[in-house]
């Protein structure tokens, strides 16, 4: 373990007042060593109804949901409905340096608590807002779940079988993704901090975060290539090709790359192809740096394009059924193929490769009396690595020693802070 | 006005990366007012220069508008790293310009074999962080393994969650580990460059943009280690709400994606939508009625929705505050009244191709707004590098293109 003061973020308060995936946000920066204070509503946070739970158990402190995105974080409960309460997330932040939420448009402020509220005397102090699209404009109001930001993103829209709905991913990633460039903001706005003095607030919103995790769009949109879904094809406006196949025992992901780009890797997995006696015809002789059918098709042959790729698309298809997900990958390891197994789950806690980078950390439990393995560091530190220094909080955990041992509220006070409902 | 407030005035970086992940993060220090230098060789030609679209439809390795976009406000070096003269122009950069950051995304080991390796710089820049990306990262038995952000989603285990129960996964539309890594690789640059100011101590970043995005994934991770359960795809499908599906609208091929959270949310839709032999129906009228009977619901609303403009409807579901989202397609979100209420898509001025467009900030700083500049054509900053910060001569520079140390289409 590393001594607490000897990490990147050690000297920096982080108040963490964001709720679901958001909570990511506030952990990177836990992870890096800020000392971060996650504010549960008295009771705890309506986060620890999400599921999965541990032993399915449907449990406030059981949500696996809570504990993947609130390791490294201190929990303390505190209303922001009463004036107690108020006065005391004001004190708090006074000793903050960064205060992340998720309340919702303008709704700081409305308790009293917003951006001049806390600058006022403490002009350092960075304040960063998630909302899902901001506080000002025509959908400001605007509800969001994870489904709907990303039908707003335009990914949804290029996701899917053409013959049915457009998907979303099955697993929960849009407030993920907003908590991760709220941390960012914030660190920008710090290391602005850090060099002038000068506080200021940090402005995220769901729709932009997952906006740009579906790259570049204003560059395709201003060029008109239509991204529509295909299945287990990808368009980008001149040629359309197969990119997923059944496997063996699963499916493996494919890039398939075009002339001079492709040559190498293509002429490999032809090779391996034809080591098997699985290469067809259409394959001997073919240099695949004239292997172009985009070009084919730019030039004025798109049915010609289209059977250069079917050439190689149904021969591939049954090559790949024959090999399973392990054979794939190491043999594109070997020859340096772009080709990958479709992991699951299960499948990346049994992946050698994560294994011999040690990414799996073990976080022991005691009010579960069990050791679970969590995915590890996002990115290895030479010098400051980052270590799970505390596992996720309990509803109130450190009350006592936030607001008793260091804010100084007396064992009294506690008292009647909890029975108004502030604590 | 005063000055521009930049957040990263007088940082430097020298950036050797490439594609996406690399240069989507040292975008986001050239945004903020670093000076990145963007080392480039023709010979070893950024992909993302070749990948369409192009402006106007014309290829050309300055006309990439993807690449544009991901490289804004930086400066290009072109330069042909297996000179010897083209090594040394590096070495001084490292020495006497003094970057702070160093960014790199080769297959471990070949920055190393050019010389420029972690111990190689640190050896004379203790104090310097180096950023690494790849896939899969510096060390591990597949360290080796090349691929793109597309394939990281099959390893991420993301495609396997994107599709129908029923039918092969389809994976979600493009490279999202690649998008996924960045504001990681971000916090912890920062947070690098601030021990460093503390403590004069650099470091050795590997990221492994797989392990980035597995981040993200992390309850459905904990689900399987916990409780045996592997994440499948279940089409638009939630396990908490229901309804929660993209139905039809009255265009061909277009949808409305609705998430009912809760009873409030429901009698909202069925008021919406007047009366309706499902809005009458008992069975829909709690959580677990519309969940047993998910399929049909979905099809008796569809029936509704179908009749229904597409914008109109989320319009009027939103009054009533219920999640609905009109299934936008890129080209609609050019016109999508938030993100120009927010002026998200923008352009910069490129030297050869005028204006491009160029996607807006990841978020706003309130006293340091993003400013970007176009990017760069390759070897666009070669002179202006050389001599202010070498002093090379107009007699140097002549000779090291000539010689093709320098390059430049």
């Amino acid at each position: 373990m590393t001594e607490d003061d000897d990490l990147p973020l050690s000297p920096y308060r982080v108040l963490d007042l964001t709720e679901g995936g958001f909570n990511l946000g506030a952990k990177i920066l836990g992870d890096l060593g800020a000392d971060v204070i996650r504010i549960e509503k008295p009771g705890g946070s309506p986060t620890r109804s999400q599921g999965p739970f541990f032993g399915d158990d449907v449990h406030p402190e059981k949500s696996l949901f809570w504990f993947a995105f609130n390791l490294n974080k201190r929990g303390i409960t505190l209303s922001l409905d009463t004036e107690d309460g108020k006065d005391i997330f004001r004190k708090l932040a006074a000793t903050s340096d960064i205060v992340l939420e998720s309340l919702g448009p303008h709704r700081m402020e409305e308790k009293g608590v917003g951006y001049d509220a806390l600058a006022d005397g403490h002009p350092q102090v960075i304040h960063a807002s998630i909302t899902p699209f901001g506080h000002e404009g025509p959908y400001a109001h605007f509800q969001a779940t994870d489904m709907t930001l990303w039908a707003m993103s335009g990914l949804q829209y290029a996701s899917g079988d053409s013959d049915r709905p457009p998907v979303r991913i099955t697993v929960p990633t849009a407030e993920a993704v907003t908590g991760a460039q709220a941390a960012s903001g914030s660190m920008h706005a710090l290391w602005h901090r850090i060099n002038t003095g000068e506080g200021q607030q940090v402005d995220v919103t769901g729709q932009i975060a997952t906006v740009t995790a579906n790259m570049a769009i204003s560059a395709y949109a201003t060029a008109g290539t239509p991204i529509k879904r295909e299945g287990e094809y990808r368009d980008v406006g001149y040629t359309r090709s197969r990119v997923l196949y059944p496997c063996k025992d699963g499916y493996v992901s494919i890039f398939v790359m075009q002339g001079k780009w492709g040559a190498a890797f293509n002429s490999r997995l032809a090779a391996w192809m034809t080591d098997e006696g699985q290469a067809p015809d259409y394959f001997e002789g073919l240099d695949w740096k004239d292997w172009t059918p985009g070009v084919k098709h730019i030039k004025g042959d798109p049915k010609g394009a289209k059977e250069d790729i079917r050439k190689v698309e149904e021969p591939l298809a049954r090559f790949f059924l024959t090999k399973t997900k392990a054979e794939i990958f190491q043999r594109a390891l070997d020859g340096e193929m772009l080709l990958a197994p479709v992991l699951t789950t299960a499948d990346m806690y049994e992946w050698e490769h994560l294994a011999g980078r040690k990414f799996w950390k073990d976080v022991y439990h005691d009010h579960l009396d069990s050791t679970l393995r969590y995915p590890g560091a996002f990115i290895l530190m030479s010098g400051t690595p980052i270590e799970f220094r505390r596992r996720p909080p309990l509803i109130g955990e450190h009350n006592q020693e936030i607001l008793g041992d260091e804010l100084g509220y007396s064992s009294e006070q506690m008292a009647v802070l909890r029975a108004e409902g502030t604590i | 006005m005063g000055e521009r407030k930049a957040v990263f005035r007088g940082l430097k970086v020298l950036d050797f990366s490439w594609v996406i992940v690399g240069p989507l993060t040292t975008k986001h220090l050239a945004d903020h007012g670093a000076t990145v230098i963007r080392v480039e060789s023709l010979s070893r030609l950024d992909y993302l220069r070749s990948t369409a679209p192009f402006k106007d439809g014309e290829f050309g390795i300055n006309r990439s508008q993807f690449w544009a976009t991901f490289n804004t406000s930086k400066q290009s070096l072109g330069l042909n790293l297996k000179q010897g003269k083209a090594k040394e122009i590096i070495w001084r950069l490292i020495k006497e310009w003094q970057p702070e950051v160093i960014a790199e995304s080769f297959a471990p080991g070949q920055l190393a074999r050019l010389g420029f390796g972690y111990e190689e710089v640190r050896a004379v820049r203790p104090d310097i962080v180096y950023f690494s990306t790849t896939q899969l990262g510096q060390t591990g038995p597949f360290a080796q393994y090349a691929g793109f952000g597309n394939i990281g989603a099959a390893i991420a285990g993301l495609n396997q969650v994107v599709g129908w129960p029923d039918r092969p996964p389809v994976g979600p539309w493009g490279a999202l580990p690649d998008m996924m890594s960045p504001p990681l690789a971000m916090s912890a640059i920062i947070a690098a460059l601030d021990y460093r100011r503390r403590t004069g101590k650099g470091q050795r970043l590997d990221m492994a943009q797989i392990e980035g995005a597995l981040q993200y994934l992390s309850p459905a991770l904990l689900d399987y280690r916990a409780n045996q359960q592997v994440a499948e795809r279940d089409g638009n499908r939630d396990p908490s709400m229901s309804p929660h599906a993209a139905f039809p609208v009255a265009a061909d091929d277009r949808w409305i994606a609705i998430s009912v959270r809760d009873d409030a949310d429901w009698q909202a839709l069925c008021e919406m939508a007047g009366d309706q032999p499902w809005t009458r129906d008992e069975r829909f009228k709690t959580f677990l009625g519309r969940q047993r009977n998910e399929e049909e619901l979905e099809g008796a609303i569809s029936q509704w929705t179908a009749t229904q403009d597409g914008e109109q409807l989320m319009l009027a579901l939103q009054a009533r505050g219920v999640p609905a989202a009109f299934v936008k397609s890129c080209l609609e979100l050019m016109e999508d009244p938030q993100l120009q209420h927010r002026g998200f898509f923008t352009e910069t001025e490129h030297a050869e191709c005028g204006p491009m467009p160029t996607d807006g900030p990841s978020f706003q700083l309130s006293l340091t707004p993003w400013a970007a500049t176009g990017a760069p054509v390759l070897g666009q900053h070669n002179e202006q590098i050389l001599k202010e910060i070498l002093g090379a001569s107009d007699e140097e520079i002549a000779e090291l293109l000539a010689e093709g140390v320098l390059e430049s289409p």
